[in-house]
């Protein structure tokens, strides 16, 4: 009988084992945490992120208020909420497809419907073709502007298309 | 019991992540959904006030200034605010100033349904050509006018179908006279008023008025006063009528002979060998022919004589007066003389005397025509001398 007692209490004791399975538990379970908070804080900066691009979207208007052929200016302003950076500014004949363009950095319109700004034609703005023209124009919100990211400034801009 | 401590550790790190990361992320979602939800509805209440927006812009005239200005009525269910307005030359599709837009210093605010005017004189100088204003509202929208033509900055008159020539004959010199030409219904005239003032007698002035078919009234005023005339005002309707004369019956002024008119004793008694002064008067008479008055400005002196026997005139000295106005038919007088005679001959004796007042003795102009007027004949009135038994000396 001694023995068998003895036989049957070789082995990890109870508390080990409770304690090993314990620790693997909180070791898993401090694991998933970080793995889920990591993902949950990414997420959340996205979320933000697209957030903040949505609403700046919404706050983004511009108008053409005139083309003046003669000195060769496009009067642009801005009654949105959100100051805004022309991308690209072209005039092309209304019958053809929108050429291709460059985007960069052209000019900051202000929200305020206290100015109008000149875009100068062959400079701001390219002129193509014949007559009757249309203008289009890229702008951005200068909040989310990124110039280190120009197709995601494309991806957020406004696109402003108007007969002259 | 010891059993159940890994399922409690584990189930405690599930809350732990459930509202440490979870809640929270859903949270921030909820939160970002709904400031995006609110910019969207703020956005689409402005694009909505926006696309409600409506302004009726119309060029006009100021009648006393003659100063272009905008005519602005919100037909819109919401308040507009004007920030600019620009004035394009319309045949070069450029803007009319230099440096782009016409700012308003202060600009209107319009109520729904209110009306407001923008004096744009100064946004088209003296411009010739056709102009439309583009009118900027604070939310974006731009509000074209309708085009005018001008020329020198004003608005040129509309083309009229028909004309109204109007005429008046016979103006008083120095008269005002003052047309009105009055739509009686739907038709319009430009002008409807033509002022002139008559530089000379018996002027005749022509003056044409743009109007429309309809009925009107014409009126004719002399110096404010509606003209005592035949037929004025007078009714006409266009186009069956094509001219009004006003003819103001007035004859050509012409010069008339002055008169003269003799106030003198016809006959005199003189003592032998005495002196003797009476009074001769000379007056000039307008005659009642006369069409106007003539002002008497000249009166010679040396050309009122007398005749006679020298042994009986001593001396006539004349006194004239100038300087006044004689009415058709008034009289007044010109020169009051003193003649002295001396009774040079027997007593019982007669000798004849003649006051003569020679020709353009008396001159004058007439009042509205500057016409000479003078008496064109010599005129004479004999005066009888007769001498007189001297006085008897004083007793020795």
């Amino acid at each position: 009988m001694l023995i068998l007692n003895k036989r049957i209490k070789i082995g990890v004791s109870y508390i080990v084992t409770v304690a090993i399975m314990t620790a693997i538990t909180i070791a898993l379970g401090l694991l998933v945490w970080g793995v889920v908070g990591g993902w949950a804080g990414v997420s959340a900066i996205y979320l933000v992120e697209e957030t903040n691009k949505e609403i700046a979207q919404q706050r983004s208007l511009l108008i053409v208020e005139f083309v003046d052929f003669s000195r060769g200016v496009v009067w642009v302003s801005n009654p949105g909420k959100v100051d805004l950076i022309i991308l690209s500014c072209i005039i092309y004949p209304k019958s053809s497809s929108p050429p291709p363009r460059t985007y960069q950095r052209l000019a900051k319109v202000d929200a305020s419907m206290d100015r109008v700004y000149p875009l100068k034609i062959g400079q701001e703005c390219q002129l193509i073709g014949s007559s009757p023209y249309v203008v289009e124009i890229n702008a951005i919100a200068s909040t989310i502007y990124n110039d280190r990211n120009p197709m995601e400034n494309i991806q957020w801009s406004i696109w402003v298309r108007q007969d002259v | 019991m010891k059993k159940g401590i890994s399922a409690v550790a584990g189930g405690l790190i599930i809350l732990a992540i459930l509202f440490t990361t979870i809640i929270p992320l859903i949270i921030l979602m909820q939160n970002s959904y709904a400031i995006f939800l609110n910019e969207s509805n703020s956005r689409r209440i402005f694009d909505t006030d926006r696309i409600s927006e409506s302004l009726a812009v119309e060029v006009s005239q100021d009648t006393e200034t003659k100063q272009l200005v905008l005519i602005l009525s919100n037909n819109g269910p919401v308040y507009v605010r004007v920030v600019r307005v620009w004035a394009i030359d319309v045949a070069m599709q450029r803007s009319i100033r230099d440096d782009g837009p016409c700012l308003i210093e202060e600009p209107p605010s319009l109520p729904p349904g209110a009306n407001s005017t923008l004096n744009l004189q100064h946004c088209i100088d003296k411009f010739t050509g056709i102009v439309q204003f583009l009118v900027v509202t604070e939310r974006g929208r731009i509000f074209s006018s309708n085009r005018v033509n001008l020329t020198s900055g004003h608005l040129i008159d509309i083309v009229f179908p028909y004309t109204l020539t109007l005429s008046i004959i016979n103006m008083k010199r120095g008269a005002t006279y003052d047309v009105h030409v009055e739509p009686l219904g739907e038709g319009s005239v430009s002008p409807e008023t033509f002022t002139y003032k008559a530089t000379a007698s018996n002027e005749n002035v022509t003056v044409a008025f743009g109007v429309t078919a309809g009925k009107y009234r014409v009126s004719l005023y002399e110096n404010g006063i509606l003209a005592k005339i035949k037929w004025n005002p007078r009714i006409v309707y266009i186009p069956d009528t094509t001219a009004v004369i006003f003819d103001l019956g007035r004859k050509e002024y012409q010069s008339v002979p002055l008169e003269i008119i003799f106030y003198t004793p016809r006959k005199v008694l003189v003592r032998q060998s005495e002196e003797e002064s009476f009074d001769v008067g000379i007056w000039v008479q307008l005659p009642r022919e006369a069409l106007e008055p003539v002002e008497i400005n000249l009166i010679d002196a040396s050309r009122i004589n007398v005749n006679g026997p020298s042994n009986i005139i001593r001396e006539l000295t004349c006194m004239t007066s100038s300087g006044f106005i004689l009415q058709p038919g008034q009289r007044a007088m010109a020169a009051m003389c003193t003649l002295t005679v001396h009774g040079g001959g027997k007593p019982g004796e007669k000798y004849d005397l003649t006051i003569i007042v020679n020709e353009g003795a008396i001159k004058g102009n007439g009042f509205y025509s500057s016409l000479n007027y003078e008496n064109k004949k010599t005129e004479s009135t004999p005066i009888t001398v007769q001498i007189i038994k001297g006085t008897p000396g004083p007793p020795e």
